[in-house]
C-alpha cells in the first residue's frame, strides 16, 4: 500500500468517524472524481463496508440500498451519452457532480449518528435487518434472477470481485449480535440485561 | 498500603458469595421494570419481565423508545444448570473450588460501599481484570433482593464502554401471583441448555487460545450452513466463536468493529488451502477478540500429533 492510500483510507476513517478536515473531505471527493475509477471504486466499497458495520454495531437502522452502484450505473450512463457530443471537461465535471453526490450521502451519514438522539429515532424508518435463516443468506453472492441482465461497467464488477453484497455482510452481522446476546445469558451472571443489547428485531410476523 | 493475604481472600470471598446470589437472584425471582442501556451516545429504554415458576423461566423485553421491537422466550432452569460457573446444581449457590480458583485467578474484587439506583440501596463492587485480556465492570447490587440494579463495563482504561441502570423495579409482590402467559408456550424456547461443559477436542474446530479461565459453554454445528458456534465464558464476561467454512465463507469480508463493549473480530483464514471465516463477538477488548480468532485449528490436525 502506498503512502497516498494509506492517507486516503485514514482520510475515510475520519469521515466515517466524523472526524474530518477539510483536507480530508477534499482528497475523498478528489479520488472519488478522478478519471481513473479503480481507486474510486474501492474507495466505494470500503466506505459501505465501514457505514454498514458501524450501523448494524451501533444498532442504527440504514437502508439496504446500494447506492454506490445505481451510482456507478449512472455514471457510466453518463459516459456513454456525453461522450460524442460534450467536451471532455462537460464529462468529467459531471462525473464529479454524481461523485461528489455519493461523498454527500457519505457525509450526511455520518451526520446522522452524530446527531441527537430524536432525531436518530425518526430516521430509523429506513429498512430494517431482518433476521434471516443461515440459509437465504449463505447463498452465492451477487447473483441476479436468471433472466435478469444487468448493465454492468467494469467499475461494478470491480466490486462484485470483492465477493459479498453488503446485505449479506449486514445480516450476517446483525445474526451474530443477537445470537451471542441471546445465547450468553446462560453463561454469565447478569441476568437478563444482555438482552438489551439486541438490537429491534420484532418477530417477523409483526414485522409487516 | 500493605494488605494481608488473608484480607485479600475475605473480601474475595464476600464478593464471591456476592456474586453467587445475585446470580441465583436473577434466575429465580419475579421482577419487572425499566431499564436503560447506554452506549456511544445513545440511550434505550427497555421493559422487561422476568417470571420464574418451579423450573421454567419467562422472560420478555419490550423495547419502549424507537422502532417497536421486543424478544421473549421461555427457558427450562434444570437444563441450564451447570452452564454458569456461579451456579450448582443445588437451590443456594456453592463455591465449587475449581471454578472459584479460574475467578480468582482472572478478577480482583472490591466492595465500594452504596450507592441509590431505583430507589433502592445497592451495594457497590468493582471488578478489575488480572489481564489485559478482559474488561473492567462497576455492579450495583440490591441490598435487600441481590439483583443486578446496574453494570458499567469500563474499556482498559477505565472509560466506560457501556451502562446498563434499572430506573424503576419491582421485585416479587403481585408478580408472584402473575400466571404465566399462555402464549409463552410458543415462543422461542432455548433449549441448548443440557450441553454443560464441553470438551473441545470433540469438535471439528479448536480455538487453540483462549484467556485464561474461560471455558467453553456451549457448542453447536449447522449441518446444513457449514456453522459452527462456540461459547466460551470465565464466569463473568463471555464471548462466542462462529466458523463458516467451505465457499460459504468467501461471502465475508474481514472487519474489526465494537460498539459499547461489544467487539466483533472478523477474520478470513486459509486452513490447509481451505478457506474459513471466524467470527469472535463478545464483551472483550478487541485486541483479545484478534487473538482468539487466528488461534483456530482444525482438531483432526491437533488430535493428530501426540
Amino acid at each position: 500500500m502506498s503512502q497516498y492510500d494509506k492517507q486516503l483510507g485514514e482520510s475515510l476513517s475520519a469521515l466515517m468517524d466524523g472526524e474530518a478536515s477539510e483536507l480530508d473531505t477534499r482528497r475523498v471527493l478528489k479520488e472519488l472524481s478522478a478519471e481513473k475509477s479503480e481507486q474510486a471504486e474501492l474507495l466505494r466499497g470500503k466506505w459501505r463496508r465501514y457505514q454498514s458495520v458501524s450501523a448494524v454495531m451501533s444498532g442504527s437502522s440504514i437502508s439496504n440500498i446500494d447506492y454506490s452502484l445505481a451510482i456507478s450505473q449512472a455514471v457510466a450512463k453518463e459516459d456513454t451519452l456525453t461522450k460524442s457530443t460534450q467536451s471532455t471537461w462537460a464529462q468529467s465535471s459531471g462525473r464529479f457532480v454524481i461523485a461528489a453526490s455519493v461523498a454527500l450521502v457519505a457525509i450526511f451519514g455520518v451526520q446522522q449518528f452524530n446527531q441527537p438522539l430524536d432525531v436518530i429515532n425518526q430516521s430509523s424508518d429506513f429498512a430494517q435487518i431482518d433476521e434471516m435463516p443461515l440459509d437465504s443468506m449463505m447463498g452465492p453472492v451477487n447473483q441476479f434472477p436468471s433472466g435478469f441482465s444487468v448493465p454492468m461497467s467494469t467499475e461494478v464488477q470491480a466490486v462484485s470481485s470483492e465477493g459479498y453484497s453488503e446485505v449479506e455482510v449486514q445480516a450476517y452481522l446483525g445474526y451474530i449480535l443477537s445470537k451471542h446476546a441471546s445465547q450468553a445469558p446462560y453463561a454469565r451472571m447478569q441476568g437478563m440485561l444482555p438482552y438489551a443489547r439486541i438490537e429491534k428485531r420484532a418477530p417477523a410476523a409483526q414485522a409487516e | 498500603m500493605f494488605v494481608s493475604h488473608f484480607a485479600i481472600s475475605q473480601q474475595f470471598t464476600s464478593a464471591y458469595e456476592l456474586l453467587a446470589e445475585m446470580t441465583n437472584s436473577a434466575d429465580r425471582l419475579n421482577y419487572s421494570g425499566l431499564v436503560t442501556y447506554e452506549k456511544s451516545g445513545r440511550l434505550k429504554t427497555l421493559k422487561v419481565l422476568h417470571l420464574a415458576r418451579d423450573e421454567i423461566s419467562y422472560e420478555k423485553i419490550v423495547h419502549v423508545d424507537g422502532p417497536k421491537g421486543e424478544f421473549a422466550q421461555w427457558r427450562h432452569r434444570a437444563a441450564c444448570k451447570g452452564l454458569n460457573p456461579m451456579i450448582s446444581g443445588n437451590d443456594l449457590p456453592s463455591l465449587n473450588e475449581d471454578s472459584l480458583k479460574r475467578f480468582a485467578g482472572s478478577y480482583s474484587f472490591e466492595i465500594r460501599g452504596q450507592s441509590r439506583v431505583a430507589s433502592r440501596i445497592g451495594t457497590l463492587l468493582f471488578i478489575k481484570p488480572n489481564d489485559q485480556f478482559r474488561l473492567p465492570y462497576i455492579l450495583t447490587i440490591d441490598q435487600q433482593s441481590n439483583l443486578i440494579l446496574k453494570s458499567v463495563i469500563l474499556d482498559l482504561s477505565g472509560k466506560p464502554l457501556e451502562r446498563f441502570q434499572f430506573i424503576e423495579i419491582a421485585i416479587g409482590g403481585d408478580l408472584d401471583l402473575l400466571e404465566l402467559p399462555a402464549s409463552a408456550a410458543t415462543g422461542n424456547s432455548n433449549s441448548n441448555c443440557n450441553l454443560g461443559f464441553i470438551e473441545q477436542e470433540q469438535r471439528q474446530w479448536l480455538v487453540d487460545w483462549v484467556p485464561p479461565g474461560f471455558v467453553m459453554t456451549s457448542s453447536e454445528k449447522n449441518e446444513a450452513t457449514d456453522h459452527t458456534t462456540m461459547v466460551f465464558s470465565d464466569g463473568l464476561a463471555s464471548f462466542s466463536v462462529f466458523v463458516i467454512s467451505g465457499s460459504k465463507s468467501s461471502g465475508l469480508p474481514s472487519f474489526t468493529s465494537s460498539s459499547g463493549a461489544t467487539t466483533v473480530v472478523s477474520v478470513k483464514l486459509n486452513l490447509d488451502g481451505a478457506p474459513i471465516t471466524v467470527s469472535v463477538v463478545g464483551e472483550i477488548p478487541q485486541a483479545t477478540g484478534k487473538k482468539i480468532a487466528q488461534s483456530i485449528l482444525q482438531s483432526s490436525e491437533t488430535t493428530k500429533t501426540p
